[in-house]
């Protein structure tokens, strides 16, 4: 028999909340969320927005053709060529 | 009157503490952010003096507990002997909750191979495990299986990104703890807060 499963209703804690239940002083936790918020990557958002923008990343870098990769890692000289000094800016 | 909220339920997290598991650590410690629940361990009993109360007390303070048994088996060190500290827990919080006055509502069981605990433990006949077969997706996936905030259920994906932030930051709370392990009181503390804060960034 599988257990029944829990049901988790609100209120959902705060991270100040957590650092209480854990006796955590407020100090520390300052300092720590600023020793790792400023690693953080900008990709965290609210409500997954990030989830889905990397997930479009993932089918644009798989959309690549091979020529289009052969294009892009040929030298300067030979990506230059048969192009307009403009668009080469 | 005013209606005082009901404060965050805590989960008591009986997992081994060795260095092969430790992946699964912070998943577990992700997951249970994510579900807006703070993960509690013995790890945070730094003192050995009357040790066992002071994880009766834990358990008895948290609404629930997730007891892990994958890794209860024979060590390397001399003389090899099993490990007894998770089925131990187990049972001290079955019995928790069983006394009348607990305000526990749950434990739950996870295995990584089905049928071993049929073997290992088999008083527990008839109580299916969580199998999460060892990796972080099964992880998430069985705690989704344990829990429902509905309104506010996190998805696999967000559970995967809040991991991703803390197995980030882990060198930094690490180096700032002066530890090489993640099992020590400070150190698990500093992840809770960091799967809590990112939990709170991410998810509804």
């Amino acid at each position: 028999m599988k257990a029944r499963r829990a049901i988790i209703r609100g209120p959902f804690p705060t991270v100040e909340d957590t650092a209480r239940i854990l006796g955590v002083s407020d100090t520390h936790l300052k300092e720590l969320l600023r020793l790792t918020r400023s690693g953080r990557s900008a990709g965290l958002k609210k409500n997954g927005v990030a989830l889905e923008k990397s997930g479009s990343k993932v089918s644009r870098t798989k959309s690549k053709t091979s020529a289009n990769k052969r294009r892009a890692s040929a030298p300067r000289k030979r990506r230059a060529r048969g192009k307009s000094p403009k668009a080469l800016a | 009157m005013a209606r005082v909220p009901k404060p965050s339920p805590e989960v008591f997290l009986n997992i081994p503490y060795d260095e092969k598991f430790g992946r699964l650590f912070l998943a577990f410690i992700s997951g249970i952010s994510a579900f807006g629940l703070v993960p509690r361990a013995t790890l945070e009993i730094t003192t050995s003096v009357r040790r066992l109360d002071r994880i009766l007390d834990l358990i008895r303070q948290c609404e629930y507990s997730i007891h892990d048994l994958s890794r209860v088996e024979m060590d390397r060190g001399f003389p090899r002997t099993p490990r007894f500290n998770m089925p131990f827990e187990l049972g001290l919080a079955v019995a928790l909750e069983k006394t009348a006055k607990s305000k526990r509502r749950g434990w739950f069981v996870c295995e990584s191979r089905r049928y071993r605990l049929t073997k290992s433990l088999s008083d527990l006949n008839g109580t299916d495990p969580f199998i999460h077969d060892g990796r972080i997706e099964g992880v998430f996936r069985e705690l989704g299986n344990m829990f429902r905030a509905p309104g506010r259920q996190p998805s696999v994906q967000q559970m995967r990104t809040i991991y991703r932030e803390v197995r980030g930051n882990l060198p930094v709370v690490l180096r700032k703890a002066g530890s090489t392990t993640p099992y020590t009181a400070r150190v698990f503390r500093d992840l809770c807060l960091l799967a809590s804060d990112a939990a709170e960034e991410l998810v509804l």
